[in-house]
């Protein structure tokens, strides 16, 4: 079986952005910051009062003046702000939480937070229904699938990788391939439980990620078919950066096919809603010919 | 038998015990047209037997019609008590007999087939469905247990109109390469392969695959072998799945790899 399952895996390359921060970087980084802004006016009387980090979060600490209040929204407009001068997605792939204080007379008047998960866009929905049977890299395949919602559909970039969903260097792949005899679901189901096909997939997976760690794995069930669901992390060095994966996927002897629904993302607190996502996703599989 | 009338059907025996001549015009199933004894390859024999005649009158020609019966199995039956001279020559010609009788018989089953064969082929046809695949997929299967069957360059797999052929109405598909190494031939129905399911079609082409390259026979019609890929009557798999093929294919190989 080992051999074939070799070149399931595929990475995005869309995850070679980011670099996670530790957080004596981050610390350094904030003393920084301290150094060229402490002191700076900001407008309508407000100054910098300084810069900190807490751990994995930024402090940004402001001296507001007696005639200065808080908006009622504050936090959704520093959000949005955020947001809007694209510094969200920095925070979010590099896992730094934010914290604002208003100090008046140096009693702090108020204090709002922002965990990096907040910066993400991600919403846990399905978009439309789609089918890969006929697809010229299906390999005959009859299987339907919903991808997330308001990801964009991209066409695999490889001989193995029939559809892809992106979005802000996420993928969730559907990976195909031939195997080399029939299996009912019986002996699917046997043949993915055994340690030796755990083993042969992870190690086939190393030759492509760094410092490969099993989280978890479970024989699941897609629309009556076993397949093994296996959570992943690692490593990978790309034009000399250190980029962090995180990888859930799921695997399945569909017939005489190996089918590999792989999601990806980076190794960060948004994960864990990517990760619902893709359970979603990978929920919504179809085989129709199972229903003839 | 005079050049006017018929006379008949006779068994080879009775046949024996008459006055013919090696002109005497004979008919049985499987000859195209009224012909004279002593033409008749099956007859030989028979032929040899009678001397040559010495008057013209002699010579005119007979017409004897054996029955299908009589040209087949009928010659199994018991030889009648002949009350004629010729009798002490028919137990020992009996055993002659017996083996002209089957030589007609499979003769007459041979020309059968080959009629039906030839109706096989003159119905068949080229279609979009790409039988190769299964092929590739048969063998991929065999090497997988260990079998290595001969790969034969020719491999035939077409849809005949078997539906429009007598008895081929019921037949969903037939091979013709059974015993043949050199070669694969196959004729499916295509009435048969709209309505079955994708299960179905793999139980099918797989089923006449393993006659034709493994030289396997059906197994006998029982409750104990329904289910298994070499069970004749296709119509118990209607509510089969693709599982239901699947471990029916590694059951019969498993199997066939263990000779």
């Amino acid at each position: 079986m080992r051999r074939y399952l070799i070149i399931l895996f595929a990475l995005s390359p869309l995850c070679s952005i980011c670099q996670k921060i530790s957080e004596a970087d981050l610390s350094e980084q904030a003393k920084e910051i301290n150094r060229d802004l402490q002191g700076t006016d900001i407008g309508y009387g407000v100054t910098v009062k300084g810069c900190l980090s807490l751990g994995r979060t930024l402090v940004y600490q402001y001296n507001v003046p007696e005639n200065w209040f808080a908006s009622e929204n504050l936090k959704t407009e520093v959000l949005a702000n955020l947001k809007k001068k694209k510094s969200a997605k920095l925070y979010l792939e590099k896992d730094i939480d934010l914290s604002y204080e208003y100090y008046k007379k140096g009693v702090l008047v108020e204090n709002i937070s922002i965990k990096s998960t907040e910066f993400s866009n991600l919403t846990i929905e399905l978009g439309s229904l789609i089918s890969i049977k006929d697809h010229p890299k299906a390999k005959e395949i009859n299987m339907q699938i919903r991808g997330p919602k308001g990801w964009e559909l991209k066409e695999g970039d490889r001989p193995n990788i029939v559809k892809k969903f992106v979005m802000d260097g996420n993928s969730f792949m559907i990976v195909t391939k031939e195997n080399e005899t029939f299996f009912s679901r019986e002996k699917s189901r046997q043949l993915l439980k055994s340690e030796d096909f755990l083993d042969d997939y992870i190690e086939e997976l190393s030759t492509f990620v760094d410092d490969l760690e099993l989280i978890d794995s479970s024989i699941v069930t897609l629309d009556f078919y076993p397949a093994a669901q296996v959570e992943l992390r690692g490593k990978i060095e790309q034009a000399g950066i250190e980029i962090h994966l995180r990888i859930e996927s799921w695997l399945l002897l569909y017939e005489d096919k190996i089918i590999s629904l792989q999601g990806m993302g980076l190794d960060n607190r948004e994960f864990s809603a990517l990760s619902k996502l893709y359970l979603l996703v990978a929920n919504s599989v179809l085989f129709p010919d199972q229903y003839e | 038998m005079d050049g006017q009338e018929k006379y008949g059907p006779f068994t080879l025996e009775e046949l024996k015990s008459t006055n013919i001549a090696r002109s005497t015009k004979i008919w049985f199933y499987g000859l195209e047209k009224w012909t004279e004894l002593n033409e008749i390859s099956e007859l030989t024999n028979l032929a040899n037997a009678i001397p040559p005649t010495l008057s013209p009158e002699h010579s005119e020609p007979m017409t004897m019609l054996l029955d299908q019966e009589s040209a087949s199995s009928g010659f199994l039956r018991e030889p009648k008590v002949v009350k004629k001279p010729y009798a002490k020559k028919v137990l020992a010609g009996v055993v002659g007999l017996l083996a002209i009788s089957i030589v007609l018989f499979l003769l007459n089953k041979r020309t059968s087939n080959i009629a039906l064969y030839n109706s096989i082929v003159e119905n068949s046809f080229e279609s979009n469905e790409t039988f190769d695949s299964y092929i590739e997929k048969f063998y991929r299967d065999l090497e997988y247990h260990g079998i290595y069957p001969k790969r034969p360059k020719t491999s035939i797999i077409r849809f005949s109109k078997l539906d429009r052929i007598d008895n081929a109405t019921h037949i969903h598909g037939v091979s013709y390469g059974l015993n043949d190494d050199d070669k694969i031939e196959i004729y499916i129905n295509p009435t048969t392969w709209e309505q079955f399911n994708r299960a179905m079609k793999y139980t099918l082409i797989y089923h006449e695959l393993a006659h034709d390259v493994l030289n396997l026979k059906d197994l006998k019609v029982s409750s104990h072998n329904e289910g298994k890929l070499m069970y004749p009557e296709l119509a118990t798999l209607e509510n089969k799945s693709m599982d239901d093929f699947i471990e029916s294919v590694h059951s019969l190989f498993e199997n066939y790899s263990k000779r």
